[in-house]
């Protein structure tokens, strides 16, 4: 997982690239091998929940996130954590800038 | 006696000026090039006369950017199409090769059997700019692709897939340390045969081909601009600086070569094979056009 974060007049914008074949059903069935893509993504800084998201088969293979919230939290850690449909899991940390 | 002298003199002379001139005819095609594309992307809804006629005004005077030098030409097709560069410029925010750099400069570290690494062919890795070669022992071109290869081969070791793999991961590695390094496309005609070698790239590139009837030239010399469905076509100068380069349509990173098989198939043509005469012929011609333009690989295009 790759994150780049960055805080600016007051904002802060994430940038994460998440690492995942994501096999959708169709796609599944064709190369005859299990369904699976993230169901869900949460990203936090701190005690903080800044991103909750339920996700679908819709999204690419290695799907890229990006998204942004209100504050200024230079120096802290992000944390982005997804959820696939197997059950596994995966938490990526970057310091923001 | 003074004839002789005379005579002597002037064979030196011919033969010194030969010598420095081996490119003289490059120079020349690469000058009228870069003034060619200028002088096209200067004012394109003005040019619309005398380079694009199929072109609507508020295409030309709202999609197009003006002005463009040399060296922005290396970004291909979003050098002058506004909407390519703004999705351009958002993937680059997060480009999708960076794991693939990162394998290939562990593929330059990783030890073969007997040893040695990828160090001993290539002690800089900053060389991207630097092929493809005459090698005037041989007398064939060699492009990155087939130096690594005789690296491999000259250690004993397997020779990779020439499109895409492990071969485009180390080739990813080396196009970044040289934009790092901040380095240009130098590539030198040092004799007759490499000239000759350049002749037959030029020739290939301007020769119609396969079923369509197109040649290289149609598209990427006469064509820039112009559109396929919604895509601009690509200009031939800087065509090379950027590999290799991760493609949408391939989901994947690809090599120059790979790349040249798509715009054969594109021809209706029976692709050239990666390693052949033609081919690296047609790279060296390529790579001359682009010659003192900055490296920035890889890239990405769709």
């Amino acid at each position: 997982m790759r994150i780049k974060a960055k805080s600016k007049g007051g904002k802060t914008t994430v940038k994460a690239l998440l690492k995942h074949p994501m096999m959708s059903f169709v796609q599944a069935k064709k190369a005859g091998k299990p369904a699976n893509f993230i169901t869900h993504i949460t990203a936090k800084v701190g005690d903080m929940q800044v991103l909750d998201a339920s996700t679908s088969q819709n999204l690419s293979k290695n799907p890229y996130l990006k998204f942004a919230f209100k504050g200024d939290a230079k120096g802290k850690e992000i944390e982005i954590t997804w959820v696939d449909l197997s059950g596994k899991t995966k938490t990526g940390k970057a310091k923001i800038k | 006696m003074n004839v002789i002298k005379i005579t002597v003199a002037a064979l030196l002379m011919a033969s010194l000026a030969s010598a420095a001139s081996f490119n003289t005819q490059a120079e020349k095609d690469r000058k009228a090039l870069i003034a060619y594309m200028e002088k096209k992307f200067s004012d394109p809804a003005k040019n619309k006369g005398s380079f694009f006629p199929y072109s609507t005004n508020e295409e030309l005077s709202k999609r197009f950017t003006k002005g463009i030098k040399r060296d922005a030409f290396r970004l291909g097709s979003y050098a002058y199409d506004k909407g390519g560069k703004s999705q351009y410029d958002e993937v680059m925010e997060m480009p999708p090769f960076e794991d693939n750099i990162d394998a290939g400069k562990a593929l330059y570290e990783k030890k073969f059997a007997n040893g040695k690494t990828f160090k001993s062919c290539f002690p800089d890795p900053a060389i991207a700019g630097e092929y493809p070669k005459f090698d005037d022992k041989k007398g064939t071109v060699v492009t990155l692709t087939l130096a690594i290869n005789e690296c491999l081969k000259a250690n004993g070791e397997k020779p990779w897939k020439m499109k895409k793999g492990k071969m485009a991961d180390l080739e990813a590695y080396f196009a970044s340390a040289s934009t790092e390094a901040g380095k240009k496309v130098h590539i030198v005609i040092q004799s007759e045969a490499a000239a000759q070698a350049y002749e037959a790239g030029k020739k290939a590139y301007y020769s119609q081909r396969g079923y369509l009837k197109l040649s290289c030239a149609t598209c990427h010399v006469q064509g820039t601009g112009k559109r396929v469905r919604n895509e601009y076509m690509s200009p031939l100068l800087g065509h090379t600086t950027h590999f290799p380069v991760y493609r949408l349509k391939w989901q994947g990173l690809g090599t120059l070569e790979r790349r040249i098989e798509g715009c054969n198939k594109d021809e209706g043509e029976k692709p050239h094979k990666p390693g052949s005469p033609w081919m690296s012929n047609v790279l060296y011609f390529m790579a001359y056009m682009s010659n003192e333009m900055p490296v920035d690989g890889p890239a990405i295009r769709k």
